[in-house]
């Protein structure tokens, strides 16, 4: 990121540390103020909240509004900070988090992130991106020296409210009665019920003070950095490194996670040059989540965790065959009439729909949710691109990714949930900043020339070829799901303790599917190239994973068909926005914003749903009730299938 | 309190379950005005879904709740506590990574009862936990935690106190302290539901008992009329000889 | 045989297990009884590696399993069933056992696998998904996944909770014929018919000690078991 306050040149050596130094740590004061909002709200609620910068992001937009429209400092920043942002924070508490109760993590980080795009989208409809804004920092022009090291009266508020914020929040969650009850809804949700604590409304408060540090967060680090939604909701991604440092639970860490992470940045931006790598900085947040990751004592098997909802049917291998030969029939019948002008969308799609074919096998039978998917398929696009079109280009666009897919195996193996995701997470981010906007990969800043695989360049037969291949992958993650290795995966998914009395080495099967699941997307990512012939950052952003992995989910992660129409739907909307005129932008996100909170209530999917209904499942009836049983949480994970 | 007869605690006709499991059928059961009632039963007869339904933790298909004659069916739990029904729920009713005073704070939430006054009494009739007042409720010993839970019961005054094995897993010393306070707090005018798998202790303090058996309130009455009954629902005392020649 | 040794394990100010040692050795039910909360789950998950004793040691034969990780264990014959079940609930129950079978590298495991139904009962319902049986049959399966491996110890944790009365008695049936083979089963039951008739030695556990051991005629005339089980005579108030 680009810090206003460039490092004064010409100083001696002590006084460049310190100004390094303090530079970091005005940064990684923000960093921990960020990540104890997302702490709070996490510990209050059990639910990670991706969209917390985008949060901060809209508080920073409203509160430069709120000054346009001629309101004083002081107040603007009161009244965003105080109301508006906490009374955002309540509104999402109620609409979207409580409903969803017990709902597996791919559900829960799907609305999340879903809310985290429809914000986004927000504020990208009503102030347009491409108008530069300036936040003004407070205080503006005013200074203090401090040694050798000049300090603004904003970086100085900076600090200001890094000390106080913690030690108030501190003091209210242990002096006063309902920050204590807060706590205590953390330890015991039904207990802090029978004492008289309503724990919904103690959810809401969390969202509230969650929202407000997230907006405190928001504003202070649009003046320093810049006023870009963008920007300003991924920065965050730094904050979640901070709060894993902590555990997610621990402020005190949390905090001291912020200030080294900024203080790191900082002396890698002064002091570190890779020829290679001109962002050094961008890394380090991996960095830090890996190494807090890994040092961490590993998590014990949690034994009597929930049990899965319905899950579709898995189709008979002569059955598949079947599909996959109508399948591919009807393609062709279809690829034969599409008017050539559409050709290059439908390809495009085809190549979305192997991608997302790839989170099938991980997110959808492993329930390891990936959020890097784009990562490796841009991997694959550029080994491609570098070895050629011929058949040893397309070998390396699998294998490339693969072997990285395997590398990132390898740190994470010990990891199980949310933590797995944030791994993937800061690797994408990781990925997207030093490795697919660097010039010696890139080339240029005109993208990256991919060429089409075995000299396929007539349009209609490259079409063909990219559906032929989604048809074969598919069938080959079926042949995949029906092996040892799927049986494997699926029950790693559903009870690892399970898995690991039956004496099944969980490291190997993990190994393999992210390995596969990489090589799947890296193919993927290899036609997509050559369907577009020049490959770009933006086509293998993170935001686009993230929003990938939602249509996935929504349509269901679980099934062929689920993901295969996500991919249609991910081009179509696309084209629907240009009828739409300036609002449309925000129509992807706001479907898949409102797929999003539909999961609550199905959690297959929508494809799940339908493929679940009772009208196509003929299964024998069980021949008697249950038995009487004291053992709630399962009977209500049960009957939440089913009712 | 309306009249002398007016249950402290009425379920009419209560069915319950999870889903489609019914776990609880039509079941009537009176709580006392004075009195304590102990509610005894094997595993997986109920007895824990029945106390959910009368804390609010768990809405009954159908049938009635009444507190002290009024109908509080489908009230939640935390409407229920501040009214005046006090449970104490199964295994350790503490929050583990509080202190002892924060613990002890969250016991206020019923109107009229004074942090001080919670402090004061609760370390009078326990000075353990006066000691260990700044420790991690999880750090005290099984006998301290359930001691600080029941300081609750103790200070609420409440209208009627709903006890869920409260001598789980302690040695029977422990256990012998807590039913004797569960006693004093039935004497000093709080009716008391316990549920308990010690039987005979149970047995020992109450003034009525019900018992209970796949979801249906099998027998009532008077410690003396079931004591046989439960005996024989605990160790299949009547069983053994026939079936020890395997 | 499967012998522990001294295990202690405590949870934060909580003694859950005290000193307690066991035996069970083949050929033999052994039969782990006491009042909820005397620490009967812990100490199954000492003998599995899911929880780590603060002191003692877990042996099979002559092996030290202490520091063993919970597969190892598996594949070093010890089986367990749970008592919050641990099926693969988006899998078939076919594929449970399947999977069971083939990580015990099993010859035929398909075949072992309705074999393995059948013997427990579940046989006509082979292409359910596991996630959605009934809390007994759902016992049944784990019960069946854990033969599978062909185990030397064989864990169980309150399988007939949840059964029928007829499947209850089919269950002791079943154990019965296992240690004929010569398996150790070690069970956990609440069901006292059902501990009566198949354990030749039954273990009380009683805040995480042992209380008393012995045939299961001897136990049950135990006064210091009825007191844990009934509570004290006397009450002083």
């Amino acid at each position: 990121m680009a810090h206003r306050n460039d490092t004064p040149q010409r100083m001696d050596p002590v006084s460049t540390l310190l100004a390094l130094t303090v530079t970091g740590l005005v940064t990684g004061c923000i960093y921990a103020l960020t990540a104890s909002g997302l702490v709070v709200t996490y510990t209050t609620s059990g639910i990670f909240n991706f969209a917390h910068g985008a949060v901060g992001m809209l508080a920073a937009f409203g509160y430069w509004q709120l000054l346009e429209k001629g309101m004083p400092t002081l107040p603007a920043f009161l009244l965003t900070v105080l109301v508006l942002a906490p009374l955002l924070g309540i509104v999402i508490e109620r609409v979207l988090i409580r409903r969803l109760g017990n709902a597996t993590l791919e559900v829960t980080l799907t609305v999340t992130m879903g809310l985290l795009l429809l914000l986004l989208a927000i504020a990208n409809t009503v102030w347009d991106a491409t108008t530069p804004r300036v936040l003004q920092p407070f205080f503006v022009g005013k200074q203090v020296t401090v040694a050798t090291v000049v300090l603004t009266y904003h970086q100085l508020l900076i600090i200001a409210a890094a000390i106080t914020v913690p030690l108030a929040l501190w003091a209210f969650l242990r002096m006063t009665r309902t920050g204590i009850a807060m706590r205590a809804v953390v330890d015991d949700r039904e207990l802090a019920a029978l004492a008289g604590a309503s724990p919904t409304r103690i959810g809401q408060l969390g969202w509230g003070i969650g929202s407000s540090l997230a907006a405190v967060a928001g504003i202070l680090l649009a003046a320093q950095v810049e006023l870009n939604a963008t920007t300003l909701t991924l920065l965050v991604i730094n904050g979640y490194a901070a709060a894993v440092v902590g555990r997610l639970t621990s402020l005190p860490l949390t905090i001291t996670g912020g200030l080294v992470l900024g203080v790191l940045q900082s002396l890698a931006l002064g002091y570190v040059t890779i020829s290679w790598l001109n962002q050094v900085q961008v890394i380090i947040p991996m960095l830090i989540l890996f190494v807090a990751l890994l040092i961490a004592p590993p998590t014990r098997l949690r034994v009597g965790q929930l049990a899965p909802l319905v899950a579709p049917r898995v189709p008979s291998s002569r059955r598949s065959l079947g599909s996959t030969g109508a399948f591919l029939v009807l393609a062709a019948g279809i690829v034969a009439i599409i008017p050539s002008g559409q050709l290059g969308n439908v390809t495009h799609g085809a190549a979305v729909a192997i991608i997302l074919l790839s989170l099938v096998p991980m997110v959808g039978y492993g329930g390891m949710v990936s959020l890097c998917q784009l990562t490796f398929a841009g991997i694959g696009a550029v080994a491609m691109a570098k070895v050629g079109g011929g058949p040893l280009g397309l070998v390396a666009a699998v294998l490339a990714p693969a072997a990285v897919g395997a590398l990132l195996a390898l740190p994470t193996l010990r990891l199980r949930g949310l933590y797995l995701s944030l791994a993937t997470l800061a690797f994408g981010y990781a990925m997207d900043n030093a490795f697919f906007q660097n010039a010696s990969v890139m080339t240029n800043n005109l993208g990256l020339p991919v060429p089409r695989p075995l000299g396929l360049d007539n349009d209609r037969g490259y079409l063909l070829f990219v559906v032929a291949v989604f048809a074969a992958c598919a069938f080959g993650v079926l042949a995949m799901r029906r092996s040892t290795l799927g049986r494997r995966l699926v029950a790693l998914g559903d009870s690892p303790a399970g898995c690991a009395t039956l004496g099944m080495g969980i490291h190997v099967t993990k190994l393999v599917v992210f390995a596969l699941s990489a090589g799947l997307a890296g193919l993927g990512g290899a036609l997509l190239g050559g369907q577009q012939s020049v490959v770009g950052q933006s086509d293998f952003a993170l935001l686009l994973s993230l929003t990938l992995l939602l249509m996935a989910v929504v349509w269901g992660v679980r099934t062929i068909s689920g993901v295969f129409i996500a991919a249609l739907a991910f081009e179509l909307i696309p084209q629907l926005n240009g009828h739409l005129g300036p609002v449309g932008d925000s129509v992807l996100s706001l479907l898949v914003g409102l797929g999003a909170v539909g999961l609550g209530r199905s959690q297959n999917g929508i494809v799940g749903a339908v493929l679940s209904s009772p009208g196509l499942r003929r299964l024998p009836s069980l021949p008697h009730p249950r038995s009487h049983s004291d053992d709630v949480s399962r009977e209500e994970v049960l009957t939440g299938a089913q009712g | 309190m309306t009249s002398v007869m007016t249950a402290a605690l009425e379920l009419r006709g209560v069915s319950a379950g999870y889903g489609r499991v019914a776990v609880l059928h039509d079941i009537d059961l009176a709580v006392p005005p004075y009195g304590v009632l102990a509610l005894l039963g094997s595993n997986g007869a109920g007895k824990s879904t029945l106390l959910r339904v009368a804390s609010g933790r768990t809405s009954p298909s159908s049938g009635q709740v009444l507190l002290r004659g009024t109908d509080v069916t489908g009230r939640s739990p935390e409407r229920l506590s501040r009214t005046g029904l006090c449970s104490v729920p199964e295994g350790r009713a503490v929050f583990p990574n509080l202190t002892v005073t924060e613990n002890l704070r969250m016991w206020t939430y019923r109107p009229g009862v004074s942090r001080k006054a919670v402090e004061e009494q609760a370390f009078a009739r326990f000075p353990r936990l006066k000691e260990r007042r700044k420790q991690l409720a999880g750090r005290l010993s099984g006998g301290e935690q359930q001691m600080l839970a029941m300081t609750r019961a103790l200070t609420a005054e409440p209208d009627v106190l709903l006890l869920d094995e409260i001598s789980m897993g302690l040695a029977p010393v422990v256990a012998a302290e807590l039913f004797g306070l569960v006693r004093q707090i039935a004497d000093d005018g709080t009716p008391v539901l316990l549920v308990e798998q010690f039987a005979r202790t149970a047995l020992e303090i109450a003034d009525s008992v019900a018992v209970m058996a796949q979801g249906h309130i099998r027998v009532t009455g008077t410690p003396e009329e079931v004591r046989d009954q439960v005996l024989e629902t605990y160790l299949h005392t009547d069983a053994q000889p026939t079936r020890l020649e395997n | 045989m499967l012998k522990v040794e001294e295990v202690s394990v405590r949870f934060g100010g909580v003694q859950a297990v005290a000193g307690m040692s066991l035996e069970a050795p083949p050929g033999r039910v052994t039969g782990l009884i006491g009042p909820n909360g005397a620490g009967k789950t812990t100490l199954f998950n000492v003998i599995t590696g899911l929880q780590k004793p603060n002191t003692g040691r877990v042996l099979l034969g002559d092996r030290d399993l202490t520091k063993a990780s919970t597969a190892k264990r598996a594949r070093a014959g010890v089986g367990r069933t749970f008592q919050r079940l641990e099926v693969f609930g988006s899998l078939t129950v076919y594929d449970n056992v399947l999977l069971a079978a083939e990580l015990a590298h099993v010859k035929n495991p398909s075949a072992a696998a309705h074999q393995l139904l059948e013997r427990v009962g579940l046989g006509g319902f082979a292409a359910q998904q596991a996630g959605v049986l009934p809390t007994g049959m759902a016992r049944l399966l784990e019960l069946a996944r854990a033969l599978a491996g062909n185990p030397s110890v064989l864990l169980l944790d309150e399988p007939g909770s949840g059964l029928t009365e007829a499947e209850c008695k089919a269950l002791g049936d079943l154990l019965l014929s296992l240690t004929a083979d010569g398996t150790a089963v070690l069970l956990v039951e609440h069901d006292m018919e059902l501990v009566m008739r198949v354990c030749q030695h039954v273990y009380v556990l009683d805040f995480g000690q042992l209380l008393a051991e012995g045939s299961p005629a001897e136990v049950s005339a135990n006064p210091a078991v009825q007191i844990a089980y009934l509570g004290a005579e006397e009450v002083s108030a």
